[in-house]
């Protein structure tokens, strides 16, 4: 408190950023040097993580739009500019929409999971126990796992022949120990779903965990007192305080798998026959196996373009939807 | 829901939640764990608790694969990283916090778009350019890569630690005549400790798990770092179980040290990002 009654007594033309109420300002002429060297301070600062962000994914991003307009390939130094033919190739091509529509049931179902199971850990880390710290740390572990780590301990638990788990189930029902988890065409979509929803789970349970936090405790103790059951007291006060949170956390997850290039590579490099076949894994292919830099820029664009539609939906929808609360 | 209202019922089913979400987060480490140290007879026998063990998968592996090279470079690039991205994000983060100019705000917010970017969109025009400056299958080409990961998250992250730090603090070392640098040393840095260690923990752990850039800028096999030399192990066509979960437990224990000794600061980091971010 001593740092703001200091302050005020100090002459009026020290240096102060927006002055905001009926305050003495300095001379113009003083003021407008002053806050120039503000601002060029602050640009100053910057400097760094913007030649960084410009450099290492601007100038990159910038290129791939252009690459997608030519033939250019790892395997010839020049390159033509062949207009939309890429386009044309990717979009006729029979495995696009199949892959694009089997992107988007990934990221639905592993956005959707990840906050149902997350939402639900929170709650339960918000009651009190002993040892809720250790348990939150514990809860936390498969989010800081190296991925390939991830990838390699559910294939090792899910192993037809000698996994763990199925062995487990073989107990339950012998059929279900021999269920090739990541090999059966039928099978392996939803078990890398899974696997994606139990790395993802910390990071959502860890921030709804801060919206929990942030709930006043008079709020649900008001709504105790007047006779609602824990259930309504979530549904009517904690949920509706909870929704700033949850918009967001849907729309950086639904970013975030639908990015998502590692789990899926690692664990079934798309396949079998496709099967786990994203959009992410699929311009990796075309680049670094089928070489074509062009083809892959064509659909890195398409998954840039889905991105821009799905955020625009997104935010007309949070926009919407707060004038009709208001 | 008659049953949450009674007080035994709900602490039976509170302690029978804990259970199983405890057995879903820990149960796999424990597997990992527990499969790298048993012995091969028993290896594939399925028992929940084995009764031979050995540290032969460890033995295989440090002698078949150059899994302390891996090692080394992964700690390399990790640390530089982690060095590198704190520079940039306190300078960035008190740019952002404390001297608002137009053009700053309008880059704060590109740089949390770029947040969004799919890591692959930008893998291959990053390896052509680095190919260009002759920096592939170059550790130095991989920690500036891994930058454009770390740095938007961590500035971020260390704006909203920064912005509850009140600016008369700030302020009042101006007066007494401290340089803008000065301030940020000596007052700023302190108070939000918390902050630097919390974005220093998540640089090292984002670039420890890295896997992506590695795979396309690494092939050599002395230069890989430790995800990408088991990915390349686990890839084989004969999986030799043995040695590959033994890779796995080095590669998970560095992170869950410092997770262990810095979960606080982790957890706070994230939160703060979170409600306030």
């Amino acid at each position: 408190m001593n740092v703001t009654s200091d302050l005020e007594t100090q002459p009026a033309d020290q240096p102060r950023r927006k002055v905001s109420g009926p305050r003495p300002r300095p001379l113009p002429h003083k003021k407008s040097r002053q806050a120039r060297r503000e601002n060029l301070t602050g640009l100053l600062l910057l400097l760094p993580a913007a030649a960084v962000i410009v450099l290492l994914m601007g100038v990159p991003l910038v290129s791939v739009i252009i690459d997608s307009f030519t033939d250019r390939s790892f395997l010839s130094p020049v390159a033509d500019f062949i207009g939309l033919e890429n386009y044309i190739e990717v979009l006729t091509d029979d495995s696009f929409w199949s892959t694009f529509s089997r992107t988007l049931i990934w990221t639905a179902l592993s956005v959707a999971l990840q906050i149902v199971i997350g939402l639900a850990f929170a709650l339960l880390l918000n009651q009190r126990f002993r040892g809720r710290g250790i348990l939150r740390g514990v809860f936390l572990l498969p989010w800081v796992t190296p991925v390939v780590v991830v990838a390699l301990i559910w294939k090792w638990m899910l192993n037809d022949l000698y996994g763990v788990i199925n062995n487990l189930l073989a107990q339950v029902n012998p059929a279900w120990g021999d269920l090739a988890w990541f090999s059966d065409e039928s099978l392996a979509l939803w078990t890398v779903i899974g696997v994606n929803v139990w790395r993802g789970v910390p990071f959502t349970m860890i921030i709804f965990l801060a919206g929990l936090q942030s709930v006043p405790r008079e709020l649900t103790e008001a709504a105790a007192v007047d006779g609602a059951g824990r259930l309504r007291t979530f549904a009517n006060v904690t949920l509706p305080h909870l929704r700033g949170i949850l918009l967001t956390v849907a729309l950086i997850f639904t970013m975030f798998n639908f990015n998502n290039f590692d789990l899926v590579y690692l664990s079934t490099r798309g396949g079998p026959a496709d099967r786990t076949m994203i959009l992410p894994v699929k311009t990796y292919e075309v680049a670094f196996k089928g070489l074509q830099i062009g083809e892959a820029g064509a659909w890195a664009v398409l998954m840039l373009i889905t991105i821009a539609i799905l955020a625009t939906l997104y935010f007309t929808y949070v926009r919407r939807s707060e004038k009709e609360s208001r | 829901m008659k049953i949450l209202e009674s007080k035994t019922n709900r602490r039976v089913l509170l302690l029978l939640a804990i259970l199983a979400a405890t057995v879903y987060s820990a149960f796999p480490f424990y597997w990992l764990f527990i499969s790298s140290i048993t012995a091969p007879s028993q290896l594939f026998s399925g028992a929940l608790f084995p009764s031979a063990f050995s540290a032969e998968s460890y033995v295989q592996l440090f002698s078949a694969t150059p899994i302390f090279t891996w090692l080394g470079n992964s700690i390399l690039v990790a640390v530089i990283v982690t060095a590198l991205t704190v520079v940039v994000a306190v300078l960035g983060a008190y740019s952002l916090a404390f001297f608002p100019t137009r053009i700053g705000q309008a880059a704060g917010q590109l740089i949390l778009f770029t947040y969004m970017f799919p890591g692959v969109v930008v893998v291959v025009p990053a390896y052509t350019l680095l190919s260009r400056l002759g920096l592939v299958d170059n550790l130095v080409g991989l920690v500036l890569v891994e930058l454009v990961l770390t740095v938007p998250f961590c500035i971020w992250m260390l704006r909203s630690f920064f912005l509850q730090v009140p600016k008369e603090l700030l302020e009042a070392g101006r007066i007494d005549g401290a340089s803008r640098m000065r301030v940020l040393w000596a007052i700023l840095l302190p108070v939000a400790r918390p902050g630097v260690i919390a974005i220093a923990v998540f640089s090292f752990i984002f670039s420890w798990n890295e896997y992506l850039f590695p795979l396309v800028l690494i092939n050599a096999d002395e230069g890989k770092t430790l995800p990408l030399g088991v990915a390349g192990f686990m890839g084989n066509l004969t999986v030799q179980w043995g040695p590959l979960l033994a890779s796995g437990v080095v590669a998970v224990i560095p992170v869950l040290v410092l997770f262990l000794f810095l979960q606080r600061h982790l957890v706070e980091g994230l939160m703060a990002g979170a409600v306030k971010g």
